[in-house]
């Protein structure tokens, strides 16, 4: 784990943002941390799909690929 | 967490399922998935030429790979919205997909065939621009089936696509659309038949496959799809799936086990439902004098014409 000023790079192609928070330990915590449920989102890191309980790599950034598509203006 | 099939680590949990696979155990979950919806639905048979209308998407992308992994003979159709650099990036795919597989491709451009942009669409019928793109890919498939001797025409909507309409359509009850909320439609009066192989697998599935597989695809959304109903149908069903995982699948599946006896398909017998013949101005299958597609087309051109201008352009994604 990293010191108190280390961060998590958190890429996410849902909201078209990258930003810096505080290192989570497990996939399933980001994704409480950032309000995600698992079966809207693919989590990635490097070239890994990660599943719900797999710890994250501190120090590689984390991909947030949402999954849900299609629709029309109502 | 170890995949349930061979213990390895796993890299997709299936909750629906009960389950979690490998790459290689999830691989043959998605190809049996998919047979077995073609099975359950009398969708293909060996000798089909399968039009497969791909959009540059993960789910029609995805549904071409798995198409002629299953042997079948596929041709895709893409047909070019002209939607500034959504359409240009989803174009872009779908081309060097065809060229990496060595595929044969068919791409037409609705721009250039109604001379206006999809926002124009949408000005001139005074309707969402999903409705006229919806008709539109509604002809241009018709067109491209017929024109490519496809004997099936194939589209890459998932559960998640088939459950959320199922849903919006009970919510308003629409009954009249119930009746085609299914996999699998028959061919009618020279139109191809419609199937749709993936109703089996989840977005997530289906993403997580293409992941796997490395087909890149559009990330981006259609910029005029923002804020859509059918986005927020999902959702409520991704809640329920969350608390009561296989919900969504109980709900799709409940449904087609009944739809046959709530609604037989009989389209030949009801003339309503049958093409009358040939559209006066293109000269395709249509239900009336000038089909709907012709008709949109002329609405366009007058819009345009009146207002004295040139067509829109589309909006940033």
């Amino acid at each position: 784990m990293g010191g108190p000023d280390r961060t998590l790079t958190v890429i996410n192609h849902q909201t078209g943002t990258t930003r810096e928070i505080r290192p989570v330990k497990t996939v399933q915590a980001l994704l409480r941390h950032l309000e995600l449920t698992p079966e809207t989102v693919l989590v990635i890191q490097g070239e890994a799909l990660l599943c719900d309980d797999d710890p994250l790599d501190q120090n590689s950034p984390v991909e947030i690929r949402p999954v849900i598509s299609g629709g029309s203006l109502p | 967490m170890k995949c349930r099939a061979c213990a390895q680590k796993a890299v997709i949990r299936l909750p629906s399922h009960n389950s979690a696979f490998c790459p290689a155990c999830f691989d043959r979950f998605v190809l049996s998935q998919t047979a077995r919806a073609i099975e359950d639905h009398h969708m293909l048979t060996p000798e089909d030429h399968i039009l497969v209308a791909v959009s540059g998407g993960k789910d029609s992308l995805a549904l071409w790979e798995i198409l002629s992994r299953l042997n079948y003979r596929t041709t895709g159709f893409h047909l070019d919205l002209g939607i500034g650099e959504y359409s240009a990036e989803s174009r872009g795919h779908v081309e060097a997909f065809a060229s990496r597989y060595n595929l044969p491709l068919v791409v037409e451009s609705l721009r250039e065939s109604v001379n206006g942009s999809v926002t124009d669409i949408a000005h001139a019928t005074r309707r969402p621009a999903c409705s006229g793109c919806g008709l539109a890919k509604r002809y241009f498939f018709n067109r491209a089936a017929l024109a490519t001797g496809a004997t099936v025409l194939a589209t890459g909507h998932n559960l998640d696509d088939e459950a959320s309409r199922l849903f919006g359509n009970l919510l308003h009850w629409h009954d009249e659309y119930l009746p085609k909320n299914r996999p699998d439609l028959p061919s009618i009066s020279g139109l191809s038949k419609k199937v749709k192989p993936l109703v089996r697998l989840t977005e997530k599935e289906m993403a997580s496959y293409a992941f796997l597989r490395k087909i890149p695809y559009v990330l981006k959304e259609c910029p005029h799809s923002t804020d859509a109903k059918q986005l927020l149908y999902k959702k409520l069903l991704n809640e329920v799936e969350s608390a009561s995982p296989g919900t969504k699948h109980a709900f799709l599946f409940g449904y087609l086990d009944r739809v046959d006896r709530l609604y037989p398909m009989t389209p030949e017998e009801d003339p309503e439902d049958s093409p009358s013949g040939k559209c006066e101005r293109c000269g395709e299958i249509s239900w009336t004098p000038v089909c709907s597609f012709c008709r949109m087309k002329e609405k366009v051109a007058k819009d345009l014409e009146r207002d004295g201008l040139a067509p829109l352009p589309e909006p940033a994604p």
